[in-house]
């Protein structure tokens, strides 16, 4: 992101929707994380809806919150998985311009090839920690990273606290509402950019890094508090992170949710807010100040797993230079745990300027149930999006 | 419906061998095993399994009626439940499954209980023709 990062991005959204009203991807994924699995001896199934990540049911929010350390018991597991996430996207028109290596349309590509660090590192301490090539822009890159220390010993019986160190406000929510880690969880590189638009919504991902302390306490409550800071532009450089979006001094970050697990329901809601003082890493503009707050819930019909629903939603409202509201909400249905369908709507509105529109996936899991072939090692799923 | 009146009409189903009595303090009810099916994915099915030898963070659950507690050769159980020291009787699983927290203080199952009577029933009918 970049200051004027609010203008910049809707902009550019507002553009690449004009381009792409039918944007089709079709992609397929293989051995997606299969360290968790292998770790709990647990399917996919158990932590992700639709039995592939990273949409999370109770179960994943909780192994999630427990520091990704839950294991079944065994020494021996070893915290590495790998993903390949292969596209062929279709705009209705043409690109203005051939991205290098590609042509303006019709492009086949393998997108992400990811190194995990995923999983139980010792007692109390495991991580997410993600280094992505792509294949777009052919080049490796640090990703997501989430290194957690977690203790039920603590507070009580059947409360949780916990310590997160990553590089991306909101990644480490357990809830699948927040910009950081909600759908749609993968899109083409190709295609229109999703609705972005707030600090934290990607604003500064990568180009930070943090703590924050949670807990999720036995009655429901899930508080965290943290703060971020800019990582350096040689750092950024050296793992091949463009140096974007330069955080000034600390940027606090707070959330404030409850949680209840019914077993064949679950649902969240919360708030969650950040400030920061951003400016370009070259200088050229004055910082600008950033506060945003958000108000999201979500809810999950599970019952036997056979039939799950969903809804996750979030409204952001941005006080800054463009004053930014920005509103998701999406709905997701799946079937015996391999079939699904997710529609998406979004709206983000600034001073002069808003966008809206849809995104629909459709995606076949074949993998990651108990009864599956490979059920702990590996994991696939093919579906195709249709942004408008 | 009576506990001879309900018996009586699955077996006229066939269905009697998945059928289970379960008596307590409280009450005589009888489990239907098919709706214990749900019960258990809904409720156990994260952390178990009811295969032979599959242990997940939660042991397996195949022949775990009149099982000796803490006896899978390769899990590895919380002290507390290694102490525990009971045959998994029908009685004793309900009563674990009711509260798990107050019948093993200190075990590591993350599990707040099954409060509903009936899905008990239905889930121990359904635990018992694991075998």
């Amino acid at each position: 992101m970049y200051l004027p990062m609010a203008n910049k991005v809707v902009r550019s959204f507002h553009h690449a929707l004009m381009l792409a009203a039918l944007s089709v991807v079709f992609a397929s994924n293989a051995f997606a994380l299969p360290s968790f699995a292998r770790q709990t001896g647990e399917a996919c199934d158990a932590c992700h809806v639709g039995s592939f990540g990273p949409q999370l049911t109770p179960h994943g929010m909780k192994f999630k919150i427990g520091g990704y350390t839950e294991t079944d018991s065994k020494p021996g597991h070893i915290p590495l998985a790998a993903m390949l996430i292969e596209t062929y996207t279709h705009t209705n028109e043409d690109l203005p311009e051939a991205p290098k290596f590609f042509s303006k349309n019709n492009n086949t590509a393998m997108q992400e090839l990811s190194a995990f660090l995923a999983g139980k590192w010792f007692d109390n301490v495991g991580s997410f920690a993600q280094v992505t090539f792509s294949g777009v822009e052919k080049k490796t890159a640090l990703d997501n990273v989430d290194i957690r220390y977690a203790t039920d010993k603590l507070l009580g019986e059947g409360s949780t606290f916990g310590v997160s160190l990553n590089n991306s406000p909101g990644f480490q929510d357990p809830f699948n509402t927040l910009p950081g880690f909600r759908f749609p969880y993968t899109s083409s590189d190709f295609g229109p950019a999703p609705g972005a638009g707030v600090l934290l919504d990607d604003g500064v991902a990568g180009q930070v890094f943090g703590a924050s302390a949670y807990t999720q306490l036995a009655n429901g409550l899930y508080a965290e508090f943290g703060a971020y800071h800019a990582l350096s532009e040689g750092f950024l450089k050296k793992v091949n992170l463009g140096a974007d979006a330069q955080v000034r001094g600390l940027a606090p970050y707070w959330r404030l949710a409850y949680f209840k697990d019914m077993k064949s329901e679950a649902f969240s809601a919360g708030l969650v807010g950040m400030f920061a003082k951003v400016r370009d890493y070259a200088h050229e503009f004055e910082a600008e100040t950033f506060t945003d707050v958000g108000i999201d819930a979500h809810y999950q019909l599970l019952g036997n797993r056979m039939n799950i629903w969903s809804v996750n939603g979030a409204y952001i409202h941005e006080s800054g230079p463009d004053n930014v509201n920005q509103f998701n909400i999406a709905g997701s249905y799946y079937l015996n745990k391999t079939y699904g369908a997710t529609v998406r709507y979004f709206n983000v509105s600034k001073l002069d300027d808003s966008s809206n529109g849809w995104t629909l996936q459709a995606d076949w899991t074949p993998f990651g149930k108990e009864s599956s072939w490979g059920a702990v090692g590996q994991s696939a799923r093919g579906f195709a999006i249709h942004a408008v | 419906m009576s506990f001879r009146r309900d018996v009586a009409v699955h077996m006229s189903f066939g269905l009697l061998a998945g059928f289970l009595i379960v008596n307590n303090a409280h009450a005589a009810l009888v489990g239907d095993a098919k709706a214990g099916v749900d019960v258990f994915d809904q409720e156990c099915s994260d952390c178990h399994s009811v295969k032979p030898g599959k242990n997940k963070k939660g042991p397996s659950l195949f022949g775990v009626v009149d099982r000796k507690s803490a006896s899978i050769a390769d899990f590895v159980y919380s002290d507390p439940m290694r102490a525990y020291n009971v045959v998994w009787s029908v009685d004793k699983i309900e009563a674990y499954i009711t509260n798990p927290k107050v019948a093993v203080p200190g075990g590591k199952m993350k599990y707040d209980g099954l409060g509903d009577e009936t899905a008990r029933a239905n889930l121990l009918a359904f635990l018992a023709a694991q075998k």
